[in-house]
């Protein structure tokens, strides 16, 4: 019997759904069969979606999979695959969901710093993978007038990435990667909060540990307050000291001058 | 001092900063000490710099799509992928060398 010819979007949703939610329904009839069947022929193209995303997370996520072991790990992204599947075709892309999907996964819900490790390895991720900027050249806010000045409000380098963590998260995940059972035992996984900066400099991706004060004033510098404004919260610390490190390091790559008064 | 006064004097000082910095020696660019990276991290970054050519488009990326490292056979394992729902594992990796963040069933 001949079944309609399914426009090429009909197809690709069926075999989405077979790959993504194991619903063969839709596409099994349009499955050339023979000696191995519609199922067993799907299942390859379902076991090379989940084993190649597997290890793209495993990459992106070592630290993660190192502390819950290669087992848990493959089980928990086959979970994640299922309500998180990609949205790019850029694999570097995928995965981004996963410290959030970890937050609220009861299997791993022992490990309360674990979705902190995996934000801290996302944020790597990203310092490895943003495209290159040419960072901000100081000699341009030379040309500012004073009155300018207290309006500037900065644009982070596309690599680097301000994050705010209840566990030491840096700590663990170095020390894991580095398999370090030492320091491993040593670290207390409540000594939080920390406040982090990872960037990705021409020596190499860094994570490094900010003060709360220099991390709060540079959070609200590049979210577009003003450096006026920003400096009102700036007391126990020398902002322009921590500016001049911003500026030296090319950590910014843009400036702009808020409109609205601070 | 005037909030407005202070955050010229700020940014002006910074900038002086910043360009003596940037002026010293010791800033030689382009020198590659990744000794300080985890050694994943930098094996990823080489990873990222060899295929910096082949950016993306889902197939053949980074090691990330190698179908023969794959432990299992081509079509074996997804067949028994269902349980997923009947997740009943702990976690049994390095987790367990954390004092303090050991895994009990809760």
């Amino acid at each position: 019997m001949q079944t309609a010819t399914p426009s090429l979007l009909e197809l690709q949703c069926a075999l989405r759904a077979s790959l993504v939610a194991h619903d063969d329904r839709g596409i099994s009839a349009h499955v050339v069969g023979g000696e191995i069947g519609a199922g067993e022929r799907l299942d390859i193209y379902r076991n090379t979606f989940a084993s190649v995303l597997t290890t793209a997370l495993r990459l992106s996520y070592p630290a993660v999979h190192r502390l819950v072991g290669a087992e848990f790990f493959e089980r928990a992204v086959r979970v994640f695959i299922e309500t998180s599947p990609p949205r790019s075709a850029c694999l570097d892309d995928y995965g981004h969901e996963f410290p959030d999907f970890l937050s609220g996964f009861e299997p791993a819900s022992s490990l309360a710093y674990l979705p902190d490790v995996a934000r801290l390895e996302w944020s790597v991720n990203r310092a490895l993978h943003a495209r290159d900027a040419e960072p901000l050249d100081a000699q341009r806010l030379v040309a500012l007038e004073e009155a300018e000045r207290g309006r500037v409000t900065f644009a982070l380098h596309p690599s680097a990435s301000l994050l705010r963590m209840d566990h030491p998260a840096d700590l663990i995940w170095r020390a894991v990667l580095d398999e370090d059972d030492a320091t491993l035992s040593a670290i207390d996984p409540c000594a939080g909060p920390v406040w982090l900066l990872t960037e990705r400099l021409p020596t190499g991706v860094e994570v490094r540990r900010m003060s709360e004060s220099a991390w709060r004033f540079t959070s609200a510098l590049c979210e577009g307050r003003p450096l006026a404004a920003a400096l009102d919260d700036a007391r126990d610390f020398d902002a322009s000291v921590v500016l001049a490190d911003h500026l030296a390091a090319g950590r910014f790559i843009d400036f702009s001058l808020n409109e609205t008064s601070a | 001092m005037n909030r407005y006064v202070l955050a010229a004097s700020t940014l002006s000082t910074a900038v002086g900063l910043a360009l003596a910095i940037q002026a010293s020696p010791g800033q030689a660019q382009g020198v590659k000490d990744m000794s300080k990276m985890p050694k994943v991290v930098q094996d990823n970054m080489m990873r990222m710099e060899q295929n910096k050519l082949e950016k993306c488009y889902g197939i053949n990326k980074v090691a990330k799509n190698d179908c023969a490292e794959g432990a299992h056979s081509c079509a074996g394992q997804a067949t028994k992928a269902r349980d997923t729902k009947s997740f009943v594992m702990l976690p049994a990796g390095d987790c367990s060398k954390i004092q303090g963040g050991k895994t009990t069933a809760s």
